[in-house]
């Protein structure tokens, strides 16, 4: 395996003439933080789609922990220690903050049985996203922030290997990505979880990331340390453009 | 919690005592009452927790009082193995229409499992050496004093009733409930949580059926005579799905609350206003969707009273100002 837990070769999704994802070859390290960028429409949230089951491969393989998972549905995915959040969060209308939560513990890697203990397990997540005291309020009522959080405490619930996470920092203010930037520090250093993740906020994917993976136009441009990435010519042009690569150079 | 358990230790009582005490008409209103309320709970399961509208419902209560039917009537079974036979019916062909149309969504669930009754009424209407065909059948009746025949079906449609109110109760906290609620809320983020969707769906129309096949086949006892224009009826699914609408979806007791309401105003305004009752009754129904979407059962879940139904004008004439 060499230390390498999610692979995938020539991964490919056309929708029709888009070629949304073009001949992708990825590999993520157990225990390593990847960060995706790319501009939108660069085929992402397809490639993350594709890793957990939700969109099927047009062509190629991705494999987790040396077993082929490419064209399983996306419960088994879930079943062998894959989470996801959703770049458009998706709480369970008509159910508590605890109980869109437990969902995780119940179905996740883990399968509790009695729901009871489910929601006992998840009050624990619940304090690590800072919701604890909201267990019984309606998801309806939660704002962006509290959403953002109940989608990553639902991800964690599920006792995942490797965390997927779409943007779970899009819409918040300076201070909540600050805090979420130090989640998933800790997730990753303190629970060892591996996570891949996609977003737009330079500061955060690159003060985060062990490496950085580049999409444009659904083919990947570039791949390194963060460092490389930001001076990289293919790259500053595609998406970062010379304000950034200027302002990172000032600051250096 | 515990005036809620006072509450229903007295609805209880008064329903046991019902039949001693009440004339055969009510007796067999109320025992109607409890069969509708059975029927609504059922699909309030794959409806109303699950979010799949199954307006082919009456296909397990046309199967249940079919098998009851011709094992009592061409075998000479008595009437509980052929109670037992008729729930196994309706959860097999439940489980098998499932893995058919539940692959779709929305409306277009709604008209595959409407059609599918379609089919199996005609198909049962055309069965006619085992079902008697557009005769009918006639199933062998209970035998003695007419005011123990009504209690004993009454208490059958009662038993039925409290069973299905716990099951569904249990639903409300337990894991397979939150399954059904996660498939209803977002079907893709439930399969992402590592919900088996196809198998929970099918889990809950086999549930759901199970409770219809057993109301179906104590109507037939009850009855006497079936024959498939009538129990295969649409009319069953739609007076379903208005009860759950009186009532409240998802909810444990909003199918019960939404019975009660449905036959006590069907029977009043039956009486007084023969020519208009479908017209006033409708209306009945636009106010409730307009003003109570979540049911009857969301004023007293949520503490509200009649008066809470106004404030959001007030609030506007406010605003105004």
């Amino acid at each position: 395996m060499n230390g390498v837990i999610l692979s995938g070769r020539q991964v490919t999704k056309t929708f029709g003439a888009l070629k949304a994802v073009w001949n992708v070859d990825f590999e993520v390290k157990k225990g390593e933080i990847l960060g995706i960028i790319g501009p939108n429409g660069a085929g992402k949230t397809t490639l993350l789609s594709m890793i957990n089951g939700t969109l099927s491969l047009t062509r190629g393989t991705i494999t987790f922990k040396d077993q082929v998972i490419s064209g399983l549905k996306p419960f088994r995915i879930a079943e062998q220690g894959i989470s996801r959040t959703f770049q458009v969060v998706k709480p369970f209308p008509g159910m508590t903050l605890l109980e869109n939560v437990s969902l995780g513990a119940l179905f996740g890697k883990d399968k509790i049985r009695d729901a009871r203990e489910a929601r006992e397990k998840t009050r624990a997540i619940l304090s690590t996203v800072n919701l604890s005291g909201q267990e019984n309020v309606a998801v309806e009522n939660l704002n962006i922030s509290e959403r953002k959080r109940l989608e990553l405490a639902r991800a964690l619930a599920m006792g995942p290997e490797l965390l997927l996470l779409d943007e779970v920092m899009a819409g918040l203010n300076t201070g909540e990505i600050n805090w979420i930037m130090g989640l998933i520090r800790r997730l990753n250093e303190k629970e060892g979880r591996t996570i891949l993740v996609i977003e737009h906020v330079m500061k955060a994917i690159m003060g985060i990331s062990h490496r950085i993976m580049v999409l444009h136009h659904g083919e990947k441009i570039a791949e390194g340390p963060p460092e490389r990435i930001s001076n990289d010519e293919k790259v500053i042009s595609a998406y970062l453009g010379e304000r950034y690569a200027k302002r990172r150079g000032d600051n250096a | 919690m515990k005036t809620k358990a006072i509450v229903l230790g007295i609805l209880a009582a008064l329903c046991i005592a019902a039949p001693f005490l009440l004339t055969g008409f009510w007796v067999r209103l109320i025992t109607f009452t409890f069969m509708f309320a059975v029927l609504a709970s059922a699909l309030n399961i794959i409806a109303g927790f699950t979010g799949y509208a199954a307006f082919g419902n009456m296909i397990f209560f046309g199967l249940g009082a079919y098998t009851t039917a011709v094992l009592m009537t061409r075998l000479g079974f008595s009437f509980p193995p052929a109670l037992a036979c008729s729930a196994a019916v309706a959860v097999a062909v439940a489980i098998v229409l499932g893995m058919l149309l539940l692959r779709l969504k929305g409306h277009y669930f709604a008209l595959g499992t409407l059609g599918a009754a379609e089919a199996m009424k005609y198909i049962v209407e055309n069965m006619t050496k085992i079902t008697g065909g557009g005769q009918g059948i006639t199933v062998p009746s209970l035998r003695g004093n007419p005011a123990v025949i009504n209690t004993f079906f009454y208490f059958m449609m009662f038993g039925l009733l409290i069973i299905i109110l716990v099951v569904v109760w249990r639903l409300s906290k337990n894991r397979l409930g939150y399954a059904f609620k996660a498939i209803r809320a977002n079907e893709e983020a439930a399969g992402v949580m590592g919900i088996d969707t196809t198998r929970y769906k099918v889990t809950a129309w086999a549930l759901s059926a199970l409770f219809t096949g057993l109301t179906g086949s104590v109507y037939a006892f009850w009855f006497t005579y079936i024959d498939a224009p009538t129990v295969f009826d649409v009319m069953w699914v739609v007076k379903m799905f208005v009860i759950l609408l009186i009532g409240g979806a998802g909810t444990v007791f909003g199918p019960v609350i939404g019975a009660f309401i449905l036959e006590t105003i069907s029977e009043l305004v039956w009486s007084r206003f023969i020519n208009l009752h479908l017209g006033i009754l409708g209306l009945i129904i636009i106010l409730v969707v307009l003003f109570m979407p979540r049911g009857i059962i969301s004023l007293v879940s949520q503490g509200k009273g009649i008066k809470d139904l106004i404030p959001v004008r007030r609030q506007a004439k406010g605003a105004d100002r």
